[in-house]
């Protein structure tokens, strides 16, 4: 467990390095321009908006950084052969991958809730008023990042970082509109296609079970079981990607 | 005990356009025992880096078996007990030397009131105290290379495993890095060291495992090597030319610098003529010393190149004795080229 979290730190600490919180600014800059943007709307209009757009770009602000930082982490590691110290100390490569894991999630969530902090802050000084329900959707958008994050690990145990890069979006994106899919094949009759979105979905991550940004906004009623399936869900397919992506990072050979 | 055990290693890698396998390894079979330091030589491409990653587990064999401290290559277990310089070292960019000491201390599980004090002894040991809070990035080889042994006696290993020690070290640099491997050594550590510089593998090996396409050709223990004839070169000075001309006529390289002349000889028999003729004709006799070391001989041979007696086939070469030698042989070329 001391070596899982030497490697999370040395991680973390790779990351405020590489000055990856820089990004916290760059959200800042989108939630102050989108609320000059949207001054002119009628108040009601306008406070959903900035809480719509602040949450979204909570949101895709953490995929980018998964994709940023994760994609590479570990091809890095090869190349650079600094690999070969580490897998040379007495850790294994489940431990190894795990530090990674715990890393990137760490930083993740600590620049996106640097990233939540300026939203209040962009609630508190517009008209909008403060929904603790914004407080459930961040929290389903962490969840969801958990998976994400678990996905990335993935496909970096044995591809380049593009490929990784790639199939993560596919897999976000997938993830997202799955469920449309297969309402519309429902639709359609085909009885084909709908066994073969079932099949694609039950292997894939449900990610729009993290999304209740709508409900958030509008002011719907959020039951705290969903909260809770959200966060169990995301527990178990993290831990599923993270059992496989373990089980592949040992076969490799590291030439 | 034997510390590490290869029973019949095999190991082929995937040559990535004709998907044809290329061998590696054919069946490398080698014992080291506690206490003791081996020298694995072997020219490039050779294996021996292939044969330290499976010993480390980082890569898996086709076939055969690998122990180390008895258990299977890569076993943490075993990891807890050694300590790896990997070839060409290269760490985090991001860390100080000492950062990326504390890392490794933690990959070790060493308690932080422990870890300390180790990190600033080993930080000493390797002579890097000074550069210990620099980024890693701006460390030059030589010193990326101290920092690579430095991290290798964090957990203070029974056993060291080092692929090219002295690579990228100049000459200073690898005195203190051979004096450093001597003290550990005193200390009874084992150290298994791939190596091409024969020089640096003569002063620390007890025993040396020549390796070539990935076979195992020979196994030299270092103590059979005392005494063994090999060629010599005669340096003295104020030698006539009338000497120098007999020399020449009867077939001995001889170079001509100032006053000085140096005679290659590659027969032990033939020394006393020359070291007589020498005498005879008014030289001064300096010294007799040998042309190339005897494990150089052996290491052609057994990689089948016949050492030509004058030639000096490994560049790389920089012992007290070549240096001491290398004028002599420099010498001996420039004649023969003139011829
Ligand atoms: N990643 C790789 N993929 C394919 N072949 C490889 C790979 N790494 C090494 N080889 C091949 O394996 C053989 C042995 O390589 P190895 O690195 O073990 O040699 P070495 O004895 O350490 O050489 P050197 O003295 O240059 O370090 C070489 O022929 C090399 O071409
Ligand atoms: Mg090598």
């Amino acid at each position: 467990m001391m070596g899982v979290l030497a490697i999370a730190r040395n991680t973390f600490r790779e990351a405020v390095r590489d000055k990856i919180f820089a990004l916290v600014g760059a959200f800042g800059v989108v939630l102050v321009a989108s609320s000059v943007v949207l001054s002119p709307l009628t108040i009601g209009a306008q406070t959903k908006m900035v809480a719509d757009v602040g949450l979204s770009s909570i949101s895709i602000f953490g995929l980018l950084i998964v994709l940023l930082m994760g994609s590479g982490m570990v091809h890095k590691e090869i190349d650079k052969r600094t690999i070969m110290t580490m897998l040379s100390k007495p850790i294994t490569r489940t431990d190894y991958m795990l530090g990674k894991y715990l890393g990137l999630l760490i930083t993740l969530l600590v620049i996106m809730a640097s990233m939540s902090v300026l939203f209040f802050l962009s609630v508190w000084v517009t008209p909008t008023v403060f929904d603790p329900a914004f407080i459930k959707s961040l929290y389903t958008a962490g969840c969801e990042m958990v998976v994400v994050t678990a996905v990335v690990m993935l496909f970096s145990a044995f591809t380049t970082p593009v490929l990784t890069s790639l199939f993560t979006l596919g897999v976000f994106l997938a993830g997202h509109t799955l469920g449309d899919l297969q309402s519309f094949a429902a639709m359609s009759g085909n009885q084909g296609t709908v066994w073969a979105i079932d099949v694609v979905r039950w292997i894939l991550p449900d990610l729009e079970l993290f999304n209740i940004r709508n409900a958030a906004v509008h002011g719907l009623p959020i039951h705290s079981a969903h909260l809770i399936w959200a966060g169990v869900y995301a527990l178990l397919y993290s831990t599923v990607c993270l059992v496989v992506a373990s089980w592949v990072f040992s076969r490799r050979d590291f030439k | 005990m034997s510390i590490f055990r290869l029973h019949d290693v095999h190991k082929s890698y995937r040559s990535d356009f004709l998907r044809r396998r290329k061998p590696v390894l054919q069946g490398v079979q080698l014992e080291l025992a506690e206490g003791e330091t081996l020298a694995y030589l072997g020219h490039n491409g050779a294996g021996k880096t292939t044969t330290i990653k499976a010993l480390l587990g980082l890569i898996r064999v086709d076939s055969g078996r690998v122990e180390v401290f008895g258990h299977r290559a890569g076993d943490p277990a075993a990891l807890a007990r050694l300590g790896y310089l990997p070839e060409n070292p290269w760490f985090y960019d991001h860390l100080t030397g000492r950062e990326f000491l504390h890392l490794v201390a933690d990959l070790h599980r060493l308690p932080r009131s422990k870890s300390r004090r180790r990190v600033d002894e080993v930080l000493e040991l390797v002579g890097m105290t000074e550069n210990a809070d620099r980024r890693l990035r701006t460390f030059s080889k030589g010193m990326l290379q101290r920092m690579g042994l430095g991290q290798a006696l964090v957990n203070d290993p029974e056993l060291l495993i080092l692929d090219e020690p002295m690579g990228g070290l100049d000459p200073v640099g690898r005195h203190q890095i051979r004096t450093l491997l001597t003290g550990l050594k005193e200390q009874g550590k084992t150290i298994f060291m791939s190596s091409h510089i024969l020089s640096d593998v003569e002063s620390l090996a007890d025993r040396v495992a020549i390796l070539d396409g990935g076979r195992l050709k020979r196994v030299v223990d270092m103590r059979d090597l005392e005494g063994v004839g090999v060629a010599k070169a005669v340096r003295c000075r104020e030698l006539g030319p009338s000497a120098v001309d007999r020399l020449r006529r009867e077939g001995y390289a001889v170079q001509i610098r100032g006053d000085l002349a140096s005679i290659a000889v590659d027969d032990e028999g033939k020394l006393p003529d020359v070291l007589q003729l020498i005498h005879s004709e008014g030289g001064r006799l300096l010294r007799v010393e040998p042309l190339r070391s005897s494990l150089e001989e052996i290491f052609l041979a057994e990689i089948g190149i016949r050492p030509s007696p004058a030639t000096k086939p490994e560049p790389e070469h920089s012992s007290s004795i070549q240096e001491a030698t290398d004028e002599v042989v420099e010498a001996v070329r420039d004649v023969q080229e003139v011829r």
